[in-house]
């Protein structure tokens, strides 16, 4: 059996916006991807089209082999949180709780009670009361009790705290420590999720850009710093990804490792995974 | 895993308050026509009948409400749109027969304290044999429920799927069509052709028109006309996108 999610070749319009543009993507499991882009890239819309929320207009999806569309079998191997809420207004976050594990045959109940508790989440308040932080708790409580074989969170840390935030990473490691499985997080906090991650998916404008582990990205680019014209100098001919300058200061980032010597004055340094999400979505490949 | 049951499991938790509530609201408007008799010494007289027109009504309004919320919870849980029209006509049957069965109990009990009939009653009455007439009355009631049930099902679905434009263009033009312009047209230009059409309908799917009045029949016909919403909300529902996904 195929333990992974394919997507082939998807397209996705809405009205006049090209959101996907033949995207293919393969997500394994056991394996935590991080899923970045910028504002409008695809992120939501590739995870609505895996989750069948919505339904692309080209290309497919199947999750260990078998088609998404309106398939239970498949589906229910999936657990999707989004930015938006879709519990019912009045329903109250013990009922949801305890309405998710009737959906979901591994649901860990105790697990999730204990989680409500760790976090201090009421459980008998309705899910619509709830602040920002507190419906995003709620929500990625479910989420890692769900115990899907595969785990997608859009945007998860959404107006959680730094002491939260730092929580939940933990618990989304010991998670995946305990039950190896995918999951997917698709985030704006790329120096934050970059601390768990192993690969990293980037999406810019509806089109792939980036599907690789992310210590072998990181290893395959340097960022080369020093007085703009040496740097200027240094960079002719070579794959440059962008630029950063200050002053009479550059730093080059480059899309080759780091070289053994350097001309005098210049200094190389492996750049961190948001200085080269940035560079990767302003215009420069990763090929 | 099969993920329909999950959903009859929940839509029952919601429809079991609704229809209790309902009924508790039938069985006090009897209590109090039943005391308003007893205290005028007989000046008042009072009764209740056709219950089963009310429960049409419930029936309409619960499948208008059956969609929306439903729609988003169940999908945030992953359930395919397959199970989920399975889930809401397997609830659609089960509660549509409790409620017909519950319409025949409530008109016999206040049969009891008031004169009373129900709305089988007083179109079929001796349309089957006497040991027949509670289960036909149950099947006719049912068949009933089911097609205001997937009539409003299919109103909530449609509008789920049309935007902001459509909205507005059916929720003016469809109320403009029926109030004015066809009783215009029907009688001025048509002398009453699309009434005398309608009442034929209507006589066919009550069993009329062929032969004595046959409740069987009645019920047959209106299950039939009740596939027709149905698969229309059917055809709706199985791309329908969620919304602010």
């Amino acid at each position: 059996m195929e333990n992974k999610i394919q997507v082939t070749d998807v397209c996705k319009h809405y009205g006049n916006t090209l959101a996907l543009d033949h995207v293919s993507v393969t997500l394994e499991q056991p394996c935590i991807y991080g899923l970045l882009g910028r504002n409008g890239a695809g992120k939501s819309t590739l995870l609505n089209l895996i989750s069948n929320r919505v339904y692309p207009d080209a290309g497919t999806v199947t999750i260990d082999g078998q088609d998404c569309r309106d398939n239970d079998q498949a589906l229910g191997k999936l657990f999707l949180t989004s930015e938006k809420n879709l519990y019912p207004e009045s329903m109250r976050v013990g009922d949801a709780i305890r309405w998710t594990a009737s959906f979901y045959s591994d649901f860990d109940q105790p697990y999730a009670l204990s989680l409500a508790e760790a976090y201090e989440l009421p459980l008998k308040k309705k899910i619509k009361s709830l602040s920002t932080g507190y419906g995003s708790i709620f929500k990625l409580v479910v989420a890692l009790a769900a115990n899907t074989p595969y785990l997608l969170l859009d945007e998860p840390v959404l107006g959680l705290d730094a002491h939260h935030r730092q929580l939940f990473y933990r618990q989304l490691l010991e998670s995946y420590n305990k039950n190896p499985r995918c999951i997917v997080i698709s985030t704006h906090l790329i120096e934050e999720v970059a601390r768990v991650i192993e690969r990293v998916v980037i999406l810019n404008e509806g089109r792939l850009v980036c599907h690789e582990a992310c210590d072998e990205l990181l290893q395959r680019c340097c960022c080369i710093t020093g007085p703009a014209e040496a740097v200027d100098r240094f960079a002719a001919g070579r794959k440059v990804l962008g630029y950063d300058a200050l002053g009479g200061l550059k730093a080059c980032y480059l899309l080759e490792p780091a070289p053994a010597e350097l001309p005098a004055g210049l200094q190389a340094s492996t750049p961190d995974l948001q200085q080269l999400f940035i560079n990767l979505t302003n215009g420069g490949t990763a090929k | 895993m099969n993920r329909w049951k999950p959903v009859v499991r929940y839509y029952l938790r919601d429809y079991r308050n609704t229809i209790l509530v309902y009924y508790l609201v039938m069985v006090i408007l009897a209590l109090f026509a039943n005391f308003s008799i007893s205290l005028s010494n007989g000046r008042i007289e009072a009764n209740i009948n056709g219950i089963e027109f009310a429960s049409a009504i419930l029936f309409f309004v619960l499948g208008c409400c059956s969609f929306h919320e439903y729609f988003r919870f169940f999908t945030q849980n992953s359930v395919s749109r397959l199970s989920q029209f399975r889930g809401t006509l397997l609830i659609a049957v089960l509660s549509g027969l409790f409620c017909a069965a519950a319409d025949q109990l409530y008109s016999r009990v206040v049969g009891l304290l008031m004169p009373t009939s129900s709305l089988y009653g007083m179109l079929y009455h001796g349309g089957a044999l006497p040991w027949q007439e509670t289960p036909v009355a149950i099947l006719w009631s049912l068949s009933v429920n089911l097609a205001c049930f997937s009539l409003g099902y299919c109103i909530a679905v449609l509008y789920y799927r049309m935007n902001k434009i459509q909205k507005i263009a059916v929720s003016i033009g469809v109320p403009l069509l029926c109030i004015v312009v066809l009783p215009l047209v029907n009688s001025v230009y048509l002398d009453y052709m699309l009434s005398r059409a309608l009442a034929q309908v209507l006589l066919f799917l009550g069993g009329f028109l062929i032969g004595p009045p046959s409740p069987l029949l009645s019920a047959a016909a209106i299950l039939f006309v009740a596939c027709i919403p149905l698969a229309c909300a059917w055809l709706l529902q199985r791309r329908a996108p969620l919304k602010s996904a």
